[in-house]
């Protein structure tokens, strides 16, 4: 793990929820992490370095982003708190990646989906946070072959 | 006068993220058209031209580039205003981008900053 590319993923992603869910992420320490079921979207990219950029978290969070983004107290079907959650991951890596890079860097990105093969990546950086007491979790991985 | 806006993103939520920061931005917003990629936007705009495009980059099927440079090269869309509402952070592709004649905004953005984006590229009128 790199304390470097935790810190720039820990400011991508809080950034992220703040400005695209309008609510703040709090950092948690490991030794309390739990899985209460979560949810895990993954967004590759491919440029100066291949790898992706995943966020998975608590049923309860992701009806929070979700009913957050769309501006509604009601919950949202399934397929659009995956959506909304996506949409998450996606700007996160967008923050990310310009720090990450050389300067001037372009990466392509893929539509938010699964998480990719782990044999392929390996994990960089995790950063553990949540959001309204709810948990969530977040992954840089690159290519192992970087 | 009414504007004519297409909405393109693979999220249905960006979607109804920008279409409701249009809304509250006070834009006189007339038809509001959605796609979820590039082909699909295409496929509206063969029929129902509009006053103001609005689409994401990364998208499946076709992405926001490409359905720029298709627009740029189709004598009836070649001069429809485009807002590319995006994540990237590129400085060498958002300048390929505005070369195409489109305006940049990062995404996530506020209802300012859309509707300033939107004056720029339309004008004042609006």
């Amino acid at each position: 793990m790199s304390a470097w590319a935790e810190g720039l993923l820990r400011n991508a992603v809080f950034s992220s929820v703040e400005g695209l869910a309008f609510t703040f992420a709090d950092n948690c320490e490991p030794e309390v992490e739990q899985n209460h079921g979560q949810r895990e979207i993954a967004v590759t990219f491919v440029g100066p370095l291949n790898g992706a950029v995943c966020i998975a978290a608590d049923p309860d969070v992701i009806e929070i982003i979700a009913a957050n983004m769309l501006a509604s107290d009601e919950k949202q079907p399934l397929h659009l708190q995956l959506d909304a959650l996506g949409e998450l991951v996606n700007v996160t890596a967008g923050n990310l990646l310009p720090e990450l890079g050389p300067p001037g860097a372009v990466f392509d990105l893929a539509p938010p989906g699964t998480r990719p093969p782990a044999e392929e990546f390996d994990e960089i950086a995790r950063v553990l946070f949540t959001i309204e007491g709810g948990q969530a979790v977040a992954s840089l991985l690159l290519s192992a072959a970087a | 006068m009414p504007l004519n806006v297409l909405v393109v993103d693979d999220s249905a939520v960006m979607r109804t993220m920008v279409i409701r920061t249009l809304q509250l931005s006070k834009l006189p917003l007339g038809n509001v058209l959605q796609a979820g990629n590039g082909a699909e936007a295409l496929d509206l705009l063969a029929t129902r031209p509009v006053d103001l495009a609005l689409i994401d980059i990364n998208m499946p099927v076709m992405n926001g580039e490409q359905l720029l440079q298709q627009m740029r090269a189709d004598e009836k869309l070649k001069t429809t205003p485009v807002l590319v509402i995006s994540t990237e952070s590129s400085t060498t592709r958002i300048a390929s981008l505005v070369s195409c004649g489109a305006e940049f905004l990062h995404k996530p953005f506020t209802p300012e900053s859309l509707r300033k984006s939107v004056q720029e590229l339309i004008g004042e009128t609006v």
